[in-house]
């Protein structure tokens, strides 16, 4: 029963992530603009649909018509923000970054954490030691603060604008990206040491194995070695433990839009929309309302999902 | 286990150097410094240089953290005795005008923003009132916690077990900055029973740290405490649950039982005991987790604790006021990490440090 309940909730949240993928790519074409038949207007002026403001909308109630004479009969089903900006098209816009974060970080993370972890736990001896006494170096070091001193680092090296060569490159695609860029390589690049400790277990008790033992013994070279016998055994165990880590990567970027050191305005990110709706809360409490049950919501199913994966692959940690 | 802990405390050394390190070359190799404002508000070029001069930002990069690190007047005495070394005519030239006694002696520098303060002096304002913001979450996180997940463990597989455990996630699920402008609107805006802002507490403190208990201080600390708070209630009642039932299946729980002990008695001294050893170990990546949740709560809630101080001095490039707050909190996590390596050796009698 209590398998069969976390099953559905595991198979429900699939279903919710995939809906809103679907949404988050298809965005451009599915937006409240572009379904009420006024994407030609917004395209006339061309004007993104998460950008479009409308000074005499501004602090619009959610179901009411655009006083805009160019958008005359638009209804903002969620209301308008500060901006007179449309509140749902905002919500859905800011689904990409928040599942982009999510897919790039845990990529990233999975990447580097499985590389080093198997690279340490496969060659053993001194080398194993001295990287893993790297890896418990940084685990002490307090990393939301790094990730946050990165930003800002970041942040204004991409303000300064004179850079070029490489720099500049980095920097062209961050600004094609809204400032995603930046969000994934601080999160992803500092999030792969529990990656690396668990590839690294892995891979050790993987080692001892006798299949590993006939591979070497019927002369497979340590290329094949690692990529045919070792690595898919340890992948199904990480790719595990990495969707547990996902739901904090969507809260970090959330928490660093929050604050102001995440994307750039005025690409929505649910994180900086919650903040401009906390700003008016008193006068205005529907605007924090989509974009806050957005993140809850899609953290929950990822939460979900990482337990449903767990209790699949690992039964004996069953109900954790 | 005093082998242990001096051993941790010298692996922390380094770490702590480097963060200092890290965050003091990053800050210098931001653009634009503490003193550099436009338009209207800039200042003659003579009263900027005079400004960087008095915080040592003439000196070059090396002197000027160990200046930072060991204090004005060593830089100036090895400068005095080898002159040769590169940079140190800059370091002749201003040490003694210097104000900066050094970290290693308790001295965070001056403030470069808030003109005659000193780091010590606001953080000694600060931390206290984030510390107590802090300590109440995770007391309300275990208080709250464990005996959710002691509950959702002996009724296993009950509606209350998967109320408990949806609850949970739940929790996890809902960050702070969703849940504190939820709690004002609802608690503060719509009912009226909290205020909605500011800290019910000022200092002086007792002990430093410890308020007086007043009703306007627990009326001002329900709500953040919540919002901080829900989170950490969440995964120790996940933890708690998880493990009570692995160490309810253990055979010495079985004959424990067979000798016919009171089931209160076994579960709270021989299960409970046992179970809460792994909520301990997390204890320490909660702290991690609550100086994270303490921006935004403290963001949200207008509370003056240390998180506002750190979100402002990096827009305002205060060097020393960086420096000081991170070096702050890296030793918080350090400390807190030791705390829970000594709590969990002293719970299980299995584990022995050598």
């Amino acid at each position: 029963m209590r398998s069969l309940l976390h099953h559905r909730l595991a198979v429900s949240s699939i279903v919710f992530i995939i809906i809103l993928a679907l949404i988050a790519i298809l965005a451009g074409v599915i937006n409240p603009f572009a379904l009420q038949g006024y994407g030609d207007v917004l395209a006339a002026t061309n004007q993104a649909p998460f950008a479009k403001q409308t000074l005499q909308d501004n602090y619009a109630r959610p179901m009411t018509e655009s006083k805009n004479p160019d958008l005359q009969g638009f209804v903002y089903y969620a209301g308008a923000d500060n901006l007179g900006r449309d509140i749902l098209t905002r919500t859905i816009y800011g689904a990409r970054i928040s599942l982009s974060v999510a897919l790039v970080a845990a990529l990233v993370s999975l990447i580097i954490g499985i590389a080093y972890g198997l690279t340490s736990g496969y060659l053993g001896g001194r080398t194993d030691e001295i990287m893993m006494r790297f890896v418990d170096f940084l685990y002490g070091l307090p990393i939301v603060i790094v990730v946050i001193l990165m930003q800002v680092y970041f942040k204004a090296v991409a303000r300064r604008g004179d850079a070029s060569g490489l720099v500049g490159m980095i920097l062209g695609v961050n600004a094609a990206l809204g400032g995603m860029l930046f969000v994934f390589i601080a999160i992803g690049a500092l999030n792969w040491i529990g990656m690396a400790r668990i590839a690294r277990g892995q891979t050790l008790s993987y080692k001892q194995k006798e299949f590993v033992e006939a591979a070497r013994a019927t002369g497979s070279g340590s290329r094949r070695i690692l990529f045919s016998h070792l690595m898919p055994n340890i992948l199904g165990p990480c790719i595990v433990q990495e969707t547990l880590q996902i739901p904090g990567y969507i809260l970090l970027e959330a928490f660093l839009s929050f604050i102001g050191l995440g994307v750039d305005a005025p690409t929505p990110s649910w994180g900086i929309m919650i903040n401009e709706g906390f700003q008016a809360l008193r006068s205005a409490p529907h605007i924090i309302l989509v974009p806050a049950a957005a993140l809850s919501l899609t953290v929950l199913a990822f939460n979900f999902l990482g337990d449903g994966l767990r209790d699949a692959f690992d039964p004996r940690q069953r109900g954790v | 286990m005093w082998r242990f802990i001096i051993r941790r405390i010298i692996w922390s050394i380094p770490v702590i150097l480097l963060l200092m390190l890290t965050v003091f070359s990053m800050m210098r190799a931001l653009p634009g410094g503490p003193f550099d404002f436009e338009g209207d508000k800039s200042l003659a070029k003579a009263v900027t240089d005079n400004l960087e001069r008095r915080h040592h930002l003439d000196w070059s990069e090396p002197w000027q953290f160990v200046s930072y690190v060991l204090g004005d007047d060593v830089a100036g005495a090895v400068c005095e005795s080898v002159s040769s070394i590169p940079g140190c005519d800059k370091v002749l030239d201003g040490y003694k005008a210097g104000v900066s006694k050094g970290v290693i002696r308790g001295d965070l520098g001056m403030a470069m923003r808030q003109r005659g303060r000193t780091i010590n002096d606001i953080i000694g304002e600060s931390f206290p009132v984030s510390l107590q913001l802090g300590l109440m979450a995770i007391a309300f996180g275990l208080l709250t916690g464990v005996p959710l997940g002691t509950i959702a463990a002996l009724k296993q597989n009950t509606a209350i077990d998967y109320a408990a455990s949806f609850f949970a996630v739940l929790g996890l699920s809902v960050p702070s900055l969703v849940l504190g402008p939820v709690l004002i609107w609802i608690f503060a805006l719509k009912l009226g029973w909290f205020p909605v802002s500011t800290w019910g507490a000022q200092p002086p403190f007792f002990l430093g740290f410890i308020p007086t208990p007043t009703k306007a201080f627990f009326m001002h600390a329900a709500l953040p405490v919540t919002a901080l708070g829900l989170a950490l209630t969440a995964s120790i009642a996940r933890l708690t649950r998880a493990s009570l039932l692995q160490v309810i299946g253990e055979d010495y729980i079985r004959t424990a039982r067979a000798k016919g002990l009171p089931q209160a008695t076994l579960i709270v001294r021989h299960a409970l005991r046992n179970s809460l050893i792994p909520v301990v170990t997390i204890l320490g990546p909660l702290t991690a987790a609550v100086v994270t949740g303490s921006f935004v709560t403290e963001f949200v809630f207008g509370i003056p604790g240390m998180g506002k101080h750190f979100i402002t001095s990096i827009n305002n490039r205060d060097y020393s006021m960086i420096s000081g707050v991170t070096l702050v909190y890296a030793l918080l996590l350090v400390i807190a990490n030791m705390i829970v390596d000594i709590v969990y050796a002293w719970l299980d009698p299995r584990i022995k440090f050598d």
